[in-house]
Parts: C-alpha cells; structure tokens; sequence
C-alpha cells in the first residue's frame, strides 16, 4: 500500500468512514424508495393529478428540507475541519533548512536532476550475509571484511575509480576522506552482486540516476523547472507516492515551489511526474532510495516514527 | 459588402496559417529540433566536412556495424595541442542506437548523444551501429560536427564551425518508397470517408424511395432545409447528432488508448500518438460531445417548456451550429498534417506555447486553438440567445417560480457559460499569440500561472455547465416516473442558483498543486467543500420525489436512477480533491480520471440518455424500443462501472494520468487490463443504442402528445411539434391555487423526526429559560 503513514492515509480513512455511511445513507434510501414505491406495489389513490399544461401541486416541507440542510452543512464543516489539519502538515509546517535534508530537484524534458544542498554519507547492506564496515576518518577510508574471500571493491573517489581485491581483515586506501568529493565504494561478491554500498554524497553534488535522503528527517525538496537552450523549460509535477505528496515545478520561478516528507523507512519508493510535459511524460520516472545514513559518524536506526513526530499529528 | 466580408476574412485565414511561418523569436520559430551545435555560431557550414566509414547500406536484424566518424576542417589552424579539437553531437531515430567505443567518448544529452570534454580532443571516433530488430523500417542517423579553433572557448562567431549530414539507413524489409501515414492520419481519413458514405446512402435511401422522379434538384431541396434551417426543433436534431457523432469518435479514441493502456510497455501507438489521441479525446467529449448535446436538448426542449414558438434569434442560433461544424475540422486538423495538437484539453503553456518541435507542442496546436476559439464564439452566441429567449418569450402563466426545472436548469448553466467565457477566450487569444508570434503573457517574463487561472475561472464553471442541465432532466423524468411532482421545486431551484455561484469561485481547486499561496489553497478548499451543500440537497430532493410515489419503470427511470447512483459517487469522491493532504497525493493522478468520468459519463452523460429515452417520441412521435433501451442500461452501466471504479485503484497505487506506458513493476497492469476490456463493452453497447435510434424513428410504436405524463408545456403540442411549434402561444395554468396540500408519506415521517429534534432543541431552551 502506498504513502502508509501520512496525512494522506489518516485523512483518507477518515473521509472513506463518511463517504460510506454517506453511501449507505444515499442508497439505502434510494434501494427502499425503489422497492416499496413502484407502479402497482405502492397505493396510488393519493397521488397528486398531474395534468398537462397546468404546474403540478407543490410539495414541500420547510423542516424537512432544512434538515438535509443543516446535518449535510455540519458534516461538511467538521470534514473542512479536519482538512484543515492537513494544510499545516502539507504546506504551512515547511521544516527549516537546518533541521531538513535539503535537496534542490530539476526538472528536465524528460528526466530529474537532483543537485544536493547538504552532505551524506551513507551505507546500505544488501545482503544478511554482509559483514563489512566501511570506516572513514581524515587519514583515509578504511574497508573492514573479517572473511571476504573472492570480495572485489570499487572505488569511487571523485571522477576516478579504482578497484581492489579485499582480504580477510582491514583494508585500507591510499587515499584521504575529502569531505568534497564524492566518494563511494561499492563491495561486490564473487556472483558480481553489490553486497553492501557505501557512499559520500558532498554539497553540490548533482546526479539524475537515483535520489537518496537520509531517514528520520525531513527532506525539503526545492523544486524548479529548468529549459532548454531558448526556453524557459515546461511544467512538471514532482510526486512521491510513498508519501503521497507532489508539487508543480513552475518554469521562471526564480525560488522555485517547495515540498517535504517524511521519510522513515529505509527502500526504494518511485518518483514519477504527474504534470504533463511533453512527448515522453511517461519516460520521466525515477526513484528515490532511503537509506540509514552517518549522523555524527554514527549509523542512525531509522526507528522513529516521523509522522507522530508533527504537531497536531491527530488531524 | 459581401465581397468586403470575404476579403478580410480571407486575409484574417492567411495570417493566421502565415502567422507561425515567419521567424519572431530570437532561435527562430521554426527551430529545428536539435538546432545544431548551438553554443558554438548560429549555423551550418560547409567549411567543416563530416565523414562517415562503415555504415551499411541497409541493415540486418540485430546486427552490429562499426563506423568511424571523422571531422575536418581546413580552414581553421587547430592542431589539438592547446585545447579541443573537435566535437560531435549523434541523434538516431527510427529504431537502432549508436554507442560509442568506448562507451565513455559519449554522454547521453537530451536525448542525443555528445562528445565528453576528454573525447573532443580527437577529430576522428569509432562508434557501433546497432540495429533495430525489426526490418522493415528505417534508421536516421543525424550527425552535427563541429571544427573548434581549440582556445578552450565556445565561440558563437566564425571561431567554430560546424555542420550537419544526415543518413537514412532502411532495414534489408523496408517497404521502400511505398506509402506509410500515421494510424492516426488513417483512422480521422476513414471517419471522413465514413461522413460521406452516410450522405451517399442518404442519397440512396433518397433516390429509392421515388427512383423515376430522382433528379439532383430533387436531393438538394430535401437537404437544403437541413442546412439553411433556423427552425429551433431541426438545429436542435442537428446539435445532437452532431454531438452523438463526436461522442462516438471520442469513444473510439479513447478505446484506442486504453488498448495501448491494457499492457504494461506496450507500444501500440506511439508517445505522440498517446498525446495527440487523449489530449482530441478530452476536448472532443466535453466541447464536441456533451456540449453540443446539452446544446440539442436545449433547442428542442427549452422554447416548448415554456410555451415560446421558437428562440428569440433563430438565426443566430443556426450560426452558433454552424459556426461548431467549422470548428472540428479546425480542431482535427493536426492529424492530417501528422502533427496533432498534444497539449491535452487544458493546454497549460508553456508546453502549448514551444514550437520547439523536440520538447514543445505539435504544429496542430495553432489550429487547434483557434478551433477552440471558434467553439468559444460559438457558445457565446448561443448563451444570448437562451439567456433572451428565457427572459422575453416566456408563455401566460410560465412564471420564475412556475417554469419546468430542465428550463430552470439550462438557464443557470447557460448564464455560468456566458460568464465564465470570456476568461477562456482571452486565455486563448493570449496562448494563439504567444504560440503563433512569439509573444510572453505565458512563458519567459510572463506568469504559467495566469493562464491556469483564466483557464480554471472558465474550466470549473465549464464542469457544471454540463452536469446542471442533466440534473435539470433528472428532475423531470424522476418527477414524471413516479406519477407526482418534485418535491421541494423551490429548494431545487435555489440548490442550482447556489451551485451556480459557488461554481464561480472554487477554481482554485484544480490548482491546489500549483504553487499557488497555502492562503488561497485554504480559501479554495472552504469554497469547493461548501458545493457538496447545494448538491447534497438535489440528490435528497429528487429521492424525496421518490417515496410516496409511484414509480414506472421505463428505459428513462433506469437512466435517471443510474445517474443518481453514478453522480453520488461522483460527488462523493470529489469531496477528497480540495482536502490539502489526500489532493497531493490525488493530484493528476488516476484518481481524479475516475472522478471526473464519474461525473461526466455517470452525471452528463447518463442525464442525457436518459432525456434521450424521455424526449425522443416527443420528437419522432414514436417511442424507442425498451427491451433494447434495457439491455442498452444494463450494459452500460455494468461495464461502466467495471471500466471506471478500479481507476480510483490504480490512481490511489500512483498512476499518473496522461502517462502512455507504465513498468511491469508498478503493479498496475492487471487493473489496467481490467478497466481496457470493460471500456471496450461500454463503447460497443453505445451501437445498441445507435440502432435503436434508428430503427424506432422507423418502427418504434407511435405516441400520442403526452405518453409519459409529464405536466410542462412541451407535452401539450403534438409530436412531432408543428412549425410553429405552437399553433397559439398556450397559458400555463397552476394547480396551487387555492389548494391546501398534505406532506407525503416520506414527509410526514421526516417532519416527525424533525419535529421531535427541534422539539429536544425548543425543551433545553425552555429549561434554560426555568432554570
């Protein structure tokens, strides 16, 4: 199921439970209307005459048709109520830039770019079996296997890559942590699998493949329309279905639009693009990867439950 | 006078097809796609040769070639040893791809390749040409070279020189020199020759009936009156067949890309077509389907409800038709030209305004839009000429509170239509401008969001333009089916005059999205949830109308019954749009599709089947046959429903709407095929009712004036009504007067309760009062 969790779903459960009882209401009344008052069921004797060319006897009820007035207008306050709730969760609650994970996204015809405002540094262990640590400190970047035979590594630092076969124990590079470069080391088993990522993502590192934010804080998107070589590019609409949130990028807004969420669990959720922008709209899919990330140099646990986290949590 | 006429409309024609032939922008209007080597001089030259080795001079399936691409140019000194040498920019169309080797001489660049800042230092590549696996067609590989002085800089000047070859490689089963048009192109041609052949048949039948006496004169005088008619009843049959027409080639259009929709990665049309297909889908339902349509009912219905013998301006009503019929070509005119407009039915620049042929609109769109202008003069003249004919030609007795709820009905439409117009039509003079001359209100400088403004403040009003008038035939067939009159007339009217107004100020709604101020996001949340009011009281109205009744179940009952259903669900689902947290996620996506045909086919489009099966022998004489009226209702609505419910599905699981093809790992594709198999049952069950139509104006059973028992003053005239439709204007005669009257059964039990619940309210004042 997607965007579990969110304002979306909570609303959404909330509007359902009225939607049906405004359903049964609606249809069971229409289905009894139906059944007991058709032509020759029913008792036709006090039926108003209806003659042609002459407006028929007018009925009414003034308490009656104020009652499905009123009790409609209450319902639909208290749903404009809980509506409310979420515009503070969706717009007015944007997180500040210190305490948000701050990503500018761009929209190009057809593709996203994703230009990194903040720094990460991150691993992702895909398999059980994984047993490395990748350590990094100013000296250089270490690659701890306890049993890795047949483990080959690869190094990314900057825009050169190297690779190196591990060896039981500490493995250590010839080269120094630069907290401006992004450096990745990719482990891969003897079956050529990625067996564990390791990666640092400096400010101002651009990359249109993936986006990858950290968990259990907010991810302030900035969002802005980027042209061609004579135009000031099209409108596009960036949607995360995770957490059922999307916002347009409007071309030649110099502050761009803005949107967060709230991400805490780690995966691989789709980004798709929601405002038509052209001949291949449908191409203009990418993914956005969460991942347990090094706050402090300290692996975080993604246990927290961002959504509770908000105020006014019970919209 | 007239010669004048001509004249400058002919010369208004060749502006406006001249208008985007000439350059007004600074990259020039006509811009090639991939417009060279643009950051290095504005154009081609010859000084700079291209060469190819390798090449094949036609292709094998799946085959590898390589080839190497060289650069020359003697008339720059560049040596490689200071900088860049040369550079290269690849695109490939048609199937098969280029690779470099290695790999890393290229970068992917919007959507072609490009030399990298390590590859230009050479003047010469390998490549690899992969072929497509499919033989028959045809690979164009177009190279732009570039010759660089080597000082490091792209120069704009004569420093750098580039040029431009182009190769066409065909597979070894290319067709060749034989002719190959867009399905596209081929479908709208055998519509067109299907129009024909209808007025060749109509000949035939014609000539069959008198074979002796047949003569082209004779044809021509029975067509003459079709065309030339500004009889209300005739231009009323024209609107709706028309209407049903296009009703039918939407559908058709539709079926098309659901079926390319059935499969994930499916390629049975093309991204162009896909666009080009929902965005003539899309303006074709709404402005040449159930506009037309609510259009026809509202000729032949309106000016007998009330007793009028024909509209207040006969001839301008006949041009409003006419002035639709010119307006279609106009809209369908892409097609031909292979180029369809592709800016969906709301055309947001600045997509709609590029002419950019890579990333902006199809060169249909110029006269698409003004197609749509022709459509907005068109409803303009009709809304004064219903607006007067209500206001003026009302019969004795037909007063405000005692006129037919279906006039009631079209009048607020009508009135909503006439103002929100303008708003659309400016919209659309701006965007023909700055699509057609280069102009800004909507792209550089200028403000996208004005235009989803203008577009809005006429685009929602626009949405109950069409819904108000079906619930102006609700009311009348619920009301006549069940032998009595609607309950709460007054209460009906208000909750369309409410709806009327609320509807001018919820715009917002479809731009929550945008980037709009959270302010007015909040503002046009309040508005839109406060529509679901007036709404809520028709729907409890008309089942009000119900209990106590008597209700008669004929193929018009079913209908209504089915709009009551299909539009609560409609309305009910559209309560989840303006809410700040469920409409991020429901944005464009296809929830809001299933929404919208919810209140569309299950609103509209059932209320007008409905008044179909109810006015019908008013306008024959004849009644449609039930049997299969009913199994027309039964079909219909069992696969519309299978066909549109799972879209709330698969919007809710993330599927963007206007997206030609999604991943096997979405999940979407059961559900997709699903809703495919049921559209295409719900598109051939409209043929039932196309036969019927048919066949009963032939064999249906004849009527007398009145055969359902309706009251208003259309029944009072035989059917078919004569021109004049009334021999006398008639005198609506009220029997309120000096009528006390009881509450009905479901009255009776409603006022109770509400009695005793007022009466709790009235105990706990009292006991505030004694304590």
């Amino acid at each position: 199921m997607v965007a579990e969790d969110t304002v979306y779903s909570i609303l959404y459960d909330k509007f359902m439970f009225w939607s049906i009882i405004v359903g049964i209401f609606t249809f069971g009344w229409m289905f009894i209307a139906i059944l007991r008052y058709r032509a020759g069921v029913t008792d036709e004797s006090n039926l108003e005459t209806i003659e042609v060319g002459t407006f028929p006897v007018e009925r009414d009820n003034l308490k009656l048709e104020l009652t499905w007035f009123i009790v409609p207008t209450i319902l639909v306050i208290w749903l404009t109520y809980l509506a409310f709730g979420s515009m503070n969760l969706v717009w007015a609650q944007m997180p500040d830039e210190d305490e948000a994970f701050n990503v500018t996204v761009e929209g190009y015809q057809w593709y996203w770019n994703y230009v990194y405002e903040d720094s990460l540094t991150y691993q992702v262990v895909d398999t059980t079996t994984d047993i490395i640590t990748v350590e990094w400190n100013a000296n250089g970047i270490e690659i701890n296997s306890a049993d890795a035979e047949g483990v080959e590594a690869a190094v990314t630092y900057g825009t050169n890559t190297a690779k190196m076969n591990l060896s039981g124990g500490e493995n250590s590079l010839n080269v120094s942590f630069n907290n401006s470069l992004f450096q990745q080391v990719l482990v891969k088993n003897s079956d050529g699998d990625v067996i564990h990522t390791w990666e640092h993502i400096p400010v101002g590192h651009e990359r249109s493949d993936k986006l990858v934010i950290p968990c259990d804080i907010p991810a302030v998107f900035g969002l802005f329309a980027v042209g061609n070589s004579d135009n000031l590019g099209v409108q596009h609409a960036f949607w995360t279905p995770e957490w059922g949130n999307k916002e347009d990028l409007v071309p030649g807004l110099e502050t761009g639009t803005k949107m967060f969420v709230q991400p805490d669990r780690i995966g691989t959720f789709p980004i798709r693009c929601a405002e038509y922008c052209g001949l291949e709209h449908s191409l203009m899919t990418s993914e956005v990867q969460v991942v347990q990330w090094f706050d402090d140099g300290k692996l975080n646990d993604c246990s927290e439950d961002m959504w509770l986290k908000l105020d006014g949590g019970d919209a | 006078m007239r010669t004048r006429t001509l004249a400058i409309l002919t010369i208004l024609m060749v502006a406006l097809f001249a208008a985007p032939q000439f350059s007004a922008r600074q990259g020039g209007i006509n811009a090639q796609g991939d417009a060279g080597c643009s950051c290095h001089g504005s154009s081609a030259t010859d000084a700079t040769l291209i060469s190819v080795t390798g090449l094949p001079e036609t292709f094998n399936a799946s085959e590898s070639y390589p080839f190497t691409l060289s650069i020359t140019n003697d008339a720059l000194a560049y040596d490689g040893t200071t900088g860049a040498k040369a550079g290269f920019r690849i695109l490939v169309s048609g199937g098969g791809s280029v690779v470099g080797v290695p790999d890393s001489i290229t970068q992917d660049m919007d959507g072609g390749l490009t030399h990298t800042t390590d590859s230009n230092k050479e003047d010469s590549w390998e490549f690899i040409y992969n072929a497509p696996s499919d033989t028959t067609g045809t690979t164009s590989i177009t190279i732009l070279g570039n010759a660089v002085n080597g000082n490091g800089a792209a120069d704009t000047g004569d420093g750098d020189q580039w040029n431009r070859i182009e190769i066409s490689i065909p597979g070894v089963d290319a067709s060749g020199t034989g002719f190959e048009a867009p399905p596209l192109t081929i479908l709208m041609t055998v519509m067109g020759l299907a129009v024909a052949l209808i007025v060749l048949a109509a000949m035939w039948v014609f000539y069959r009936r008198s074979p002796d006496t047949f003569t082209m004169n004779n044809f021509w005088n029975y067509v003459k009156p079709w065309l030339t008619t500004t009889d209300h009843k005739y231009i009323g049959i024209l609107y709706f067949l028309y209407g049903l027409f296009f009703f039918l080639v939407g559908g058709i259009l539709a079926l098309l890309f659901r079926i390319q929709l059935a499969l994930p990665e499916n390629d049975f049309l093309s991204y162009d077509e896909y666009n080009s297909f929902f965005t003539l889908h899309g303006t074709t339902m709404i402005f040449l389907a159930a506009m037309p349509m609510i259009a026809g009912f509202a000729n032949y219905v309106l000016p007998l409800q009330i007793g009028a013998q024909d509209l207040a301006f006969p001839r301008i009503n006949a041009l409003g038709f006419w002035l639709l019929v010119a307006a279609a070509p106009l809209i369908y005119t892409g097609i031909w030209t292979g180029d369809s407009a592709d800016i969906t039915w709301v055309m947001y620049p600045p997509y709609s305004s590029l002419t950019d042929s890579a990333y902006g609109a199809n060169s249909g769109t110029t006269a698409f839009i003004s197609g749509m202008l022709l459509l907005g003069a068109s409803s303009t003249l009709a809304g004064i000429n219903f607006i007067a004919t209500v206001f003026t030609m009302r019969a004795h007795g037909v007063t405000w509170m005692k006129m037919p709820l279906f006039t009631w009905s079209l009048l607020i439409s009508i009135f909503m239509l006439y103002l929100s117009l303008p708003a659309l039509v400016i919209s659309l003079v701006l965007l023909l401008l700055d699509h057609s001359i280069g102009s800004s209100f909507f792209t550089t400088g200028g403000d996208p969001l004005l235009f989803q403004h203008l577009f809005w403040f006429f685009g929602h009003p626009e949405v109950y333009v069409v819904i108000v008038p079906a619930f102006g035939i609700v009311s009348e067939v619920l009301a006549t089916s069940a032998r009595r009159s609607v309950f709460g007339y007054k209460s009906m009217v208000y909750a369309m005059v409410g709806i009327g107004v609320v509807g001018f100020i919820v715009w917002g709604h479809h731009m929550i999205t945008s980037g709009m101020d959270p302010f007015w996001r909040a503002a046009f949340m309040i508005t839109t949830m406060a529509v679901a009011i007036p709404t809520g009281i028709k729907v409890f109205n008309w089942l009000a109308t119900l209990w106590g009744g008597a209700l008669v179940m004929k193929t018009h009952t079913l209908w209504a019954l089915g709009f009551v259903v299909t539009f609560t669900l409609g309305g009910i689902s559209g309560m989840f749009f303006p809410v700040a947290g469920l409409d991020t996620h429901f944005h464009d996506s296809y929830f809001v599709v299933a929404h919208f045909h919810y209140v569309f086919i299950g609103g509209t489009i059932f209320g007008m089947f409905a008044g179909l099966y109810y006015w019908y022998p008013k306008v024959t004489g004849r009644k449609m046959d039930e049997t299969l009226g009913l199994w027309h209702f039964l079909i219909s609505f069992a696969s519309y429903n299978a066909a549109f419910w799972p879209m709330h599905q698969v919007g809710i699981m993330g599927m963007p709407r206007r997206t030609h093809t999604y991943t096997v790992e979405s999940g979407f594709a059961e559900l997709n095929m699903a809703i495919t198999i049921f559209a295409i049952i719900f598109g051939i069950s409209q043929l039932i009712l196309v036969w019927n139509l048919i066949a009963s104006a032939k064999k249906g059973e004849k009527v007398g004036n009145d055969p359902w028992g309706g009251w208003s003053l259309e029944w009072a005239t035989t059917s078919p009504p004569p021109t004049p439709s009334f021999a006398e204007i008639p005198t609506q005669k009220d029997a309120n007067e000096g009528i006390h009257h009881e509450p009905s059964a479901m009255g009776n039990f409603f006022a109770g309760m509400a009695n005793r619940l007022w009466a709790i309210g009235e105990k706990e004042q009292d006991e505030e009062v004694s304590h």
